[in-house]
């Protein structure tokens, strides 16, 4: 039996260019960016394969696709890509595109909710702060980890944008 | 201009040894540069995980964090790549007028506007606005003033140590909004280690990532552990005493993935840190006992007592 073939999705396509992948179509498949990525010298992403998935709007095959979660943005490809294609802020649109949908790691979620409750992405234990006053550093940071009203801020913003219901999974 | 620290939130909760270095480097008993706390910063947010997960909230609370630093007429001094990186690429995205105008409104919850700092065109009642502007401590430091006040604070000779500088990525790239060193031949942080009497050698891979950006370390440590072996490999290969880095997120990466890979550990300080013992700071309020790979074969190699651990 032979698989049916993939059908191109323009609409998805142009959602992508539209949430901040704006240059994604300048892409000629040249491959500079899969010979550039630190991550594939590891595994098996290609990142110019992701990068034409994303032009023809093959949704299925990036949404929930683990591949789409292993660049670490050091921004090698982004630098070399000879058409000027703005390959992490196209990953970007692409998680945050993931990430509406419901796809997102329990790790980063667990950052992200900590952002959203504290301010900060890093929690302030009761040793580090014993160790700050050790240094002759103020025991608590002079950071939304002091002043209530910068945090309420935060909280505010995240509220505002939906952040807080998308981190709990549901959509914006 | 005044300088307005922002620490972020690895360096004061994990490695408070670099705060208490950078303000001592910048301050009064060292470079004396007119910097001060602005209260109620947040985290930049973090770039890797924020702005994958969704960039208008990653812009809202990055222009909140501009927004204290423009009331002040301050320029940020970051220590961190990743701060670095998430602040400035802000204040790219927040001068587009139709981005701007979706994050005020945002920002409007909280009574706050993201501007820019206002400036009176010289001749003319007319004002602009330019960008908060974000600064990388190393930036701040190597100018031809600074480095000359630091070549004259030099108590500890770092005397035949080896160091490998790794830079990082955000440090380095994109090159049209960092701009701070030469992309592809970056020297600030070789200059200012070849200053504290140090030598900076070359090793394959050097401006390669350490593994950690992106989300990647906290979602697939494995993966993340593996590029820093990469690098590891070649600073190793030429027989580094110490890893110095100006992002306090890869010296975490650095400092923590060596047990996976190695019983020989390299320790890892941050460009402050390396400056504040050649200034000659109390070691003890360095924090250097707090990092996992022990700094003390360096120290006895410098010529100082070591710290307890």
């Amino acid at each position: 039996m032979t698989q049916a073939p993939k059908q191109p999705n323009p609409e998805f396509a142009k959602k992508v260019v539209e949430a901040g992948g704006k240059t994604l179509n300048l892409c000629f498949q040249c491959g500079t960016c899969t010979g550039s990525c630190p991550s594939g010298r590891q595994t098996a992403f290609r990142t110019r394969k992701l990068v034409r998935r994303a032009q023809l709007g093959l949704k299925d095959d990036i949404m929930n696709n683990e591949d789409l979660w292993l660049c670490t943005t050091c921004y090698t490809c982004y630098e070399r890509c000879p058409r000027g294609v703005e390959i992490v802020d196209v990953i970007m649109a692409l998680r945050n595109m993931s990430v509406k949908e419901g796809h997102m790691a329990p790790q980063h979620k667990k950052v992200a909710e900590l952002i959203s409750k504290t301010g900060h992405m890093v929690n302030l234990r009761d040793e580090d702060k014993a160790l700050r006053k050790k240094l002759g550093l103020a025991e608590v940071p002079p950071t939304v980890l002091e002043v209530v009203e910068g945090l309420e801020q935060v909280k505010k913003i995240c509220a505002a944008t939906g952040f807080d219901k998308l981190i709990e999974g549901g959509s914006k | 201009m005044s300088y307005a620290y922002f620490f972020g939130c690895v360096i004061p909760s994990r490695y408070p040894g670099i705060e208490y270095a950078v303000r001592w480097v910048m301050g009064p008993e060292g470079l004396k540069l007119d910097v001060s706390d602005i209260e109620e910063f947040s985290c930049c947010p973090v770039p890797g995980i924020f702005y994958s997960t969704d960039r208008d909230t990653w812009l809202a609370l990055a222009a909140r964090n501009l927004c204290l630093a423009q009331k002040n007429k301050s320029e940020i001094v970051t220590v961190c790549n990743g701060c670095f990186s998430s602040l400035l690429k802000a204040t790219e995205y927040l001068s587009e007028p139709k981005v701007m105008g979706q994050t005020n409104k945002v920002l409007s919850k909280i009574g706050m506007k993201y501007t820019g700092i206002p400036e009176r065109v010289e001749g003319s009642n007319r004002r602009v606005f330019r960008p908060v502007s974000v600064r990388h401590f190393v930036g701040i430091v190597h100018t031809d003033e600074t480095m000359k006040a630091l070549s004259e604070s030099i108590k500890r000779p770092l005397k035949n140590i080896k160091v490998a500088v790794h830079y990082g990525c955000h440090y380095l790239r994109p090159t049209e909004n960092t701009a701070i060193d030469d992309p592809n031949d970056p020297i600030k942080v070789d200059d200012i280690v070849k200053i504290l009497g140090a030598e900076s050698i070359e090793y394959d891979d050097k401006l390669a990532c350490c593994g950690a950006g992106g989300g990647v370390r906290s979602h697939i440590v494995e993966l993340a552990n593996a590029l820093t072996e990469d690098k590891f490999k070649n600073i190793s290969n030429e027989n580094a005493d110490v890893i110095v880095t100006p992002c306090p997120f890869c010296l975490l990466q650095f400092d923590t993935a060596q047990k996976s890979f190695t019983k020989r550990g390299i320790p890892v300080v941050h460009v402050a840190q390396l400056m504040a013992i050649a200034m000659g700071a109390d070691l003890s309020k360095l924090g250097l006992e707090l990092h996992n790979v022990s700094c003390n074969p360096l120290l006895a190699k410098i010529g100082v007592t070591e710290v307890s651990r």
